[in-house]
């Protein structure tokens, strides 16, 4: 069994009094991508931020590399579900943004933003504002600048979620394709979803997760190979499977 | 519409719906695949023109069908996808006369553009048809185009700042 990149031993979170999260545990292995499914309301999302290093555990550990988390994760980055693009600046610039804070050199970090827009096959709209984009196009500029900071762990947060079902279904195949790109060192994701359907079509383990207070029903491994086609047969099983574990 | 036009597709909803239309190859209903996505038929038709104007896709009394051309972008990744896009869209009307203008400018302002299309059509479809144009011109990178000054520049002629 290869060493966790993440690893989360008996996580509990409360807000003023009420339980939100109880006892998660679970670990995150280098190379796979790991989906976190569960109904509203069951903290998958306070748990990516948990992973990210954004707010603290209430109990339990996390650990990131094997270092006991205290901060920020830097072997993370999140793509979020609303974009949170800076609609002044151009969509190289967003994507160079996080490469300004750590000091890196003005032409280095623009080139590698061009370098990472192309992967994502955005390299004409360099120079484009956000309002000049499509959901779509703006999404990529936002998975591209989280890879621009060559995180271990590519953190997403419903990231199709506000497009709609074409945009989202090409994005969710780049985003698979993208995590086994050589132009790109990032090999492992979690992904945060309320769709069983897209877990089970992206994700090699599944997390399901129950409500009040958010716990881990059980882990799944959807062992159906790749290319996977939406809504094939082989996964039928595992999407069944996974609702019944929901609820 | 006028043929000359272009349909209002953004590059990715186009890109998506030849993905969908290659789940179920055709010759298939189009109103059942508008059905599958859960889009009404008026969002779907501007995406449906647009893959039939680049030669991906048939249209016959509601039925579609991928071409072969089609099949290959369904097949394709990113960058092949892009060398197809560009074989396409370079021959548009539009798009041509914004190269053309390019072979012999450096930059051509956004407002010749418009000035050209006034014949044709009404100022705001003028504004719309040089919005798709920036957008299908960006993608297929045959030109940049500068929201700041309004004008269009040739690739790589942007300057790096």
């Amino acid at each position: 069994m290869p060493e966790p990149l993440v690893s989360l031993v008996g996580v509990g979170k409360r807000y003023e009094g009420a339980e939100v999260l109880h006892e998660v545990s679970f670990d995150v292995l280098p190379g796979e991508t790991l989906a976190l499914v569960g109904p509203s309301g069951c903290g998958k999302s306070t748990l990516l931020r948990i992973i990210a290093g954004l707010i603290p555990a209430s109990s339990g550990e996390v650990r990131s590399e094997g270092y006991l988390l205290t901060g920020l994760n830097p072997a993370t980055a999140l793509v979020f579900q609303s974009f949170a693009l800076l609609p002044w600046l151009k969509a190289a610039e967003n994507v160079a943004l996080p490469l300004e804070a750590r000091g890196v050199p003005a032409v280095e970090r623009l080139r590698k933003a061009e370098r990472l827009l192309d992967v994502m096959g955005l390299r004409g709209h360099a120079r484009a504002y956000p309002r000049e984009l499509s959901g779509g196009m703006r999404q990529r500029v936002g998975v591209a600048r989280a890879l621009c900071q060559d995180p271990r762990v590519l953190l997403l947060d419903e990231p199709f979620s506000a497009l709609d079902v074409l945009t989202a279904q090409t994005l969710r195949d780049q985003v698979v394709d993208l995590l086994r790109d050589p132009a790109v060192s990032t090999r492992t994701a979690v992904l945060v979803t309320h769709s069983v359907e897209e877990a089970v079509y992206m994700a090699d383990r599944v997390v399901a997760m129950r409500s009040n207070p958010g716990r881990v029903a059980d882990v799944v491994t959807i062992d159906a190979p790749r290319p996977r086609r939406w809504g094939a047969p082989e996964l039928v099983p595992f999407v069944d499977r996974l609702y019944a574990l929901m609820t | 519409m006028k043929p000359a036009l272009l349909p209002h597709a953004t590059v990715g909803r186009l890109l998506g719906l030849i993905d969908a239309m290659a789940e179920t190859p055709g010759p298939d209903d189009l109103y059942r695949l508008a059905e599958r996505l859960r889009l009404p038929l008026d969002a779907l038709h501007p995406l449906v023109q647009a893959a039939r104007l680049l030669g991906w896709a048939r249209v016959e009394r509601g039925d579609y069908d991928l071409t072969e051309e089609g099949r290959q972008v369904a097949e394709a990744g990113v960058a092949q996808r892009k060398t197809l896009f560009r074989k396409q869209v370079r021959g548009l009307p539009l798009v041509a006369s914004i190269l053309r203008a390019l072979a012999a400018e450096a930059s051509v302002s956004r407002e010749t553009v418009l000035e050209g299309l006034r014949p044709q059509v009404a100022p705001p479809e003028a504004e719309r048809q040089v919005n798709t144009a920036v957008d299908w011109g960006r993608w297929a990178e045959l030109f940049d185009y500068d929201a700041d000054d309004a004008c269009f520049l040739r690739v790589g002629e942007a300057g790096r700042e």
